[in-house]
């Protein structure tokens, strides 16, 4: 038997913002650090398409240099912030791997440096987009299989693997619609029996960053003083620590204006140059942030659809013998799902989307076939900010997880092909 | 750069985040496996914070290493010494463990900088525990002398079923690694990084480092050793240790070097595959670029190999 089976596989999720990696068996990763990676480049001088043939020697041996010269996560944040040698570089974009030489930097380093564990001892759990394309995947596996020598390895689509989560709060419900909104990428993903429903999925090009990048432009153009090098840092931790979701944005302006004590934050911070002290006031974006995500266009003309919108639709795109379990089961994931009563605006308001229109239906037929009302559930749960990893690590401990994964020996025989589809395996229905 | 760090990352964060939160301490369970097979298993519970069960379980360790009471000799004494009040050994350990200890945090050093260094030092228990043999026959070479009642010939246990050998003199210990490796192109980059490593000690500074040498087949050393150990596709590769490399501090920074070497070497031969890779892409890249310009305008749009199905999807796109 293969020993690898005997120990705890390793789950990683790579997300644009965050990377959540762990040991399956465990409900929390062991860390979630940046997913960037901070490279030296003062060895390497020039293009790389026109290195000519005399001075590859030196080429060679600055690309050595510079390919072990790298930091991942928090060390390479402040190493890019303390030095000029070294340059940010974030491998995934929007959700897909954009930097593949990064990427593989990245992950060598979350396992040898983070989790500190042979590869060639683990079965793998990686994490992918619902839009990842399949010669991605290939590439994942090529890396994971050549490179890192791993006996297996499985890679879930992430919005399944936070429906899988509700496994140990409930009974496995596999049949419902994810919410994950994440950093770079909102994705509203209908699953039925564990099975993705792709062409219902919808995307919101609108997600963490902009409410980030939208609160520091808020506080821009009030005027506050915020060093301009930390500002976007700033209005992200003052996104994570102040920000909520208010029922009415007209009563909440004037809660603001009535009892501003109450109401307005302040923030501390240090320059990083100077290292002096300055104060700021957080107002209005505490709720103006997170109601991005149902009036979009606060914040830009060109998005027209509210997220409850977005989902309603795709919920009506779906099969419609699936649509009553879907609006039972919408489960929120993602770090920009936990603003203080997110599911509760989202449920509110879906709910209403739904109810107008069985009201319009109703009008329409004579009373005795009204519709049964339809049931909107906005599913929460504390570890929402790591669903999708949590899922992974429920998976990926039980028995069936490992008859799942793809092997070294059959990459080997069949190729990197082979990573292109994995199996929906019980567990997962 | 490429060098495992001897405290454990993860076990040291929980640790600094337990006493950061001792009054809110949470329930905590958890268990990972580092790399040779060492587990770690922590628990803590809401009722009384300041306690943490730490369990460890070692490599199975070959025949012809001794351990004793499931422990390689000399381990106990080690924690005791490293950790004092801090830690109680229990006895029996958790079923499938090689050893428990009871940590408490209200025994730590009441300042901070104390502190923070024996909970590295609590992090780091894999190299106490593991490195007791090895630190014991050092520590006796650092005096010149010979530990009592040694072995000409000193088997350890270095990975599961695995051990290293040690023969040790008043004025110098020998360490040799029998090399192995699943994977055949694994094992070819490992015998040439270890040729390459024996060339590398040879260059100008590094005088002062422990002399090293490569073979392919057994040296004379081991011609008493066990057979299965002579049985390797990667060579032995044979360190001397002089007293001045044990001097004071240096002899921690010795036993973990000496007791991961496997690793080490691992670490490295994966990082040249990584490297290879990014090279081979980096071809590919540009490869594909010439082709892209060599071909026809009308061409040009319709194929650009296989960033097409990425663009397609990528939200950008949706977004203008
Ligand atoms: N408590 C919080 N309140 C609000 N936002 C938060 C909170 N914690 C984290 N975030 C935000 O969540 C985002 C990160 O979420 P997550 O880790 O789910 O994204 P990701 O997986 O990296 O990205 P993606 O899934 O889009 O690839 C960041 O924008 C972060 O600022
Ligand atoms: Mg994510």
């Amino acid at each position: 038997m293969d020993p690898a089976i005997s120990r705890p596989a390793i789950v990683i999720d790579n997300g644009t913002g965050y990377t959540k990696m762990g040991f399956a068996g465990n409900v929390e990763p062991c860390f979630i650090q940046p997913t960037v990676v901070a490279v030296n480049e003062s060895f390497v001088n020039q293009p790389r398409s026109n290195v000519k043939n005399n001075n590859w020697l030196a080429q060679h041996s600055a690309g050595v240099m510079a390919d072990l010269d790298f930091f991942i996560g928090d060390e390479a944040v402040s190493k890019a912030r303390s030095s000029n040698t070294y340059n940010l570089s974030f491998p995934i974009k929007h959700g897909q791997v954009d930097n593949w030489d990064a990427m593989e930097r990245f992950w060598q380093q979350c396992i040898f440096n983070y989790l500190r564990c042979d590869p060639e001892d683990h079965y793998f759990l990686l994490t992918e987009s619902p839009l990842t394309a399949p010669e991605s995947r290939e590439y994942t596996g090529e890396i994971m299989f050549e490179t890192f020598n791993v006996p297996g390895l499985y890679i879930a689509v992430q919005p399944v693997l936070a429906l899988a989560a509700g496994y140990t709060t409930s009974k496995c419900e596999m049949t419902g619609v994810v919410v994950d909104i994440g950093d770079g990428a909102t994705h509203v993903v209908p699953v039925a029996d564990g099975y993705v429903i792709g062409s219902s999925i919808r995307s919101i090009p609108l997600a963490g960053k902009d409410v980030t990048l939208f609160i520091q432009q808020l506080m821009r153009e009030r005027g506050e003083h915020i060093p301009p090098e930390d500002s976007l840092e700033v209005a992200r931790k003052i996104k994570e620590s102040y920000c909520y979701t208010c029922s009415d944005i007209v009563k909440e302006y004037n809660k603001h204006d009535k009892e501003p004590a109450k109401y307005i934050k302040q923030w501390k911070g240090i320059k990083p140059k100077t290292g002096a002290s300055y104060t700021c006031d957080v107002g209005y974006e505490r709720f103006l942030g997170p109601e991005v995500f149902f009036s979009p266009e606060i914040y830009s003309s060109e998005l027209t659809s509210s997220l409850p919108e977005v989902i309603d639709k795709c919920i009506q795109s779906a099969p419609i013998d699936t649509r009553r379990a879907l609006y039972k089961n919408i489960v929120l994931s993602g770090g920009s799902t936990m603003f203080k009563d997110f599911h509760r605006r989202l449920q509110r308001d879906v709910k209403k989307i739904v109810d107008a229109r069985v009201l319009a239906s109703d009008g329409r037929v004579s009373d005795e076939i009204k519709a049964k009302p339809v049931e909107v559930n906005v599913v929460s749960h504390p570890i929402q900010r790591y669903a999708v990893w949590f899922g992974g690590s429920v998976l990926a401990s039980t028995p069936e997880f490992f008859p799942a994964c793809h092997t070294k020996a059959e990459y080997e025989e069949y190729g990197a092909s082979i990573c292109r589809t994995n199996p929906v395996f019980k567990g997962m229905y | 750069m490429i060098l495992l760090q001897s405290p454990s990352k993860y076990l040291l964060q929980i640790l600094s985040n337990r006493l950061k939160n001792l009054e809110k301490g949470v329930e905590l369970d958890c268990q990972w496996v580092e790399f040779d097979d060492v587990r770690y298993h922590v628990q803590a519970s809401m009722k009384n914070p300041q306690l943490l069960l730490l369990s460890l379980s070692l490599p199975t360790p070959p025949p012809e290493t001794v351990f004793i009471g499931g422990l390689p000799p000399g381990a106990i004494e080690a924690v005791k010494v490293a950790y004092g009040a801090v830690v109680k050994i229990i006895d029996p350990p958790k079923d499938g463990y090689n050893l428990t200890v009871k940590l408490n945090f209200s025994k730590l050093p009441p300042d901070e900088e104390n502190n923070k260094a024996l909970l590295i030092k609590i992090a780091s228990v894999r190299e106490v525990v593991l490195g007791a043999p090895l630190r014991v026959v050092l520590k006796h070479l650092g005096a010149r002398t010979l530990a009592p009642d040694v072995e000409n010939l000193m088997a350890l246990v270095h990975r599961p079923k695995e051990s290293f050998f040690l023969v040790p003199r008043a004025e110098k210990v020998t360490i040799i690694f029998p090399m192995r490796f699943k994977d055949s192109i694994d094992t070819v980059l490992a015998t040439s990084f270890l040729q390459e490593f024996v060339e590398a000690r040879r260059a100008a500074g590094l005088n002062n480092a422990p002399s090293c040498s490569w073979s392919a087949s057994p040296p004379s050393e081991l011609k008493d050793g066990p057979a299965e150990s002579l049985c390797v596709n990667a060579g032995f590769i044979t360190f001397v240790i002089l007293p001045r490399h044990v001097e004071g501090k240096k002899l921690d920074r010795t036993v973990w070097s000496l007791s991961t070497f496997h690793a080490y070497v691992n670490y490295h031969v994966k990082c040249s595959e990584g490297f290879m890779h990014t090279r081979m892409r980096r071809r590919v890249e540009s490869l594909i670029q010439a082709l892209d310009r060599a071909k026809p305008d009308s061409l040009k749009t319709k194929r650009s190999g296989h960033s097409r199905s990425f663009k397609r999807l990528s939200l950008k796109d949706g977004r203008g």
